[in-house]
């Protein structure tokens, strides 16, 4: 009879358990259904990103080649309300001289300025022209958002997500280089 | 006798237990990733100014009420920051469901070249749904400080060739329209778009 009555009280707790455990289980999954669902397609989300994060060139990416060689030039898009937008490109310095960008020059737009881009500790940011833009020997200068950057003012016709521009880069002690920028 | 008392101590143990177990799986409050989201341990108010939004309509911060929202203070002359918070928020909003009760808007900073049509113009090249609004330079300097945004306008205002150094970080308010938080970049969509589902499900 003791033991009889021991086994109803052990299968009853159990009983119980096993509901909260279900409780449990349940509103964990109610509070995280969200979050799994957002996470659920991070590959398709992470080559999205991809058109509107920065893209650093890794550091071991360095030229050999003797030359002057870019890498991934594009220009923000920008509403067609906007004048003004930003060009970003990588540029390697194969040489075994220091080279220094000077300038950058396109039908595109009314005026092209290299610019620099300082953020305070309380997160303001504030840019400004620089008037050149030095690259070492065998090293790389990534302009990119947030950063060193090629700034357009006034385009003369709005920008077409997709479309290829072309600026020129001038060099204190290379040939310049047309660059093609695609806007995205 | 001294059976009896066991299995009494055994019921009630296990009754307690239990009891833990239940109040343990009762829904907690969210916990935010305070490095995507920094969540205020207390709601400040906004200053009560009136803006003059895209559509021309005049609206004042408690116009917000009902929804999350999450406010970026630029403007549309920006080459740089702007046009990547705003590509940034597009890909949050892209993130979260379509009946969402989080939304996302521009304040202009910069009255004097953002018209309504204008803002119009610019948010919704980046998404349909994104609201702007601006102010007179005094309701503007009201509204950024009662959110510690900062901006500073740099250059010949008498042409269209000035520039403003502003905040980078978005402006959240909860649904009571109070200001809940700020969101910090670099703005990782995909982060921001998990944790505010998390403070809209709360």
């Amino acid at each position: 009879m003791r033991s009889l009555l021991l086994i109803l009280l052990i299968s009853s707790v159990c009983i119980a358990c096993e509901r909260s455990a279900q409780e449990n289980s349940n509103s964990n999954n109610s509070a995280s259904a969200p979050v799994d669902n957002s996470a659920g397609s991070p590959n398709n989300n992470n080559s999205s990103d991809l058109a509107v994060v920065d893209e650093p060139l890794a550091e071991d990416e360095l030229p050999s080649s003797g030359t002057i060689e870019v890498d991934n030039p594009w220009i923000r898009m920008v509403p067609s309300v906007s004048p003004n937008s930003a060009a970003y490109v990588s540029i390697s310095n194969g040489t075994e001289e220091s080279v220094t960008l000077t300038g950058i020059s396109s039908q595109l737009a009314d005026r092209i300025e290299i610019h620099n881009v300082e953020v305070d500790a309380a997160g303001t940011m504030s840019m400004f022209e620089i008037d050149s833009l030095e690259i070492e020997p065998d090293s790389t200068t990534v302009l990119e958002p947030s950063g060193a950057h090629i700034m357009i003012y006034g385009l003369k016709e709005p920008l077409t997500e997709g479309e290829m521009v072309t600026m020129m880069l001038s060099f204190d002690n290379q040939p310049p280089i047309p660059v093609n920028f695609s806007v995205k | 006798m001294l059976n009896k008392g066991i299995i009494i101590a055994i019921a009630l143990a296990s009754l307690a237990a239990g009891y833990f177990v239940a109040q343990s799986s009762k829904p907690q409050a969210p916990v935010i990733d305070d490095s995507v989201i920094f969540v205020y341990p207390q709601t400040r108010s906004l200053a009560n100014v009136s803006l003059t939004d895209m559509n021309g309509q005049n609206i004042t911060p408690a116009d917000f009420k009902g929804d999350w929202w999450v406010l970026y203070f630029g403007f549309t002359f920006c080459p740089d920051a702007c046009p990547m918070a705003l590509a940034n928020m597009k890909q949050i909003k892209t993130r979260l469901p379509e009946n969402t009760n989080i939304k996302f808007g521009l304040i202009s900073v910069d009255p004097q070249r953002d018209t309504p049509e204008r803002l119009k113009e610019y948010v919704t090249f980046f998404h349909p749904d994104f609201y702007a609004a601006t102010s007179d330079a005094a309701a503007i300097d009201a509204l950024t400080a009662s959110v510690n945004v900062v901006y500073a306008i740099s250059g010949d205002r008498s042409s269209d060739d000035y520039t403003v150094d502003h905040s980078n970080f978005m402006v959240l308010l909860n649904p009571a329209g109070k200001h809940a938080g700020i969101i910090s970049s670099p703005h990782d969509p995909e982060k921001i778009a998990t944790e505010l589902r998390k403070l809209a499900a709360s």
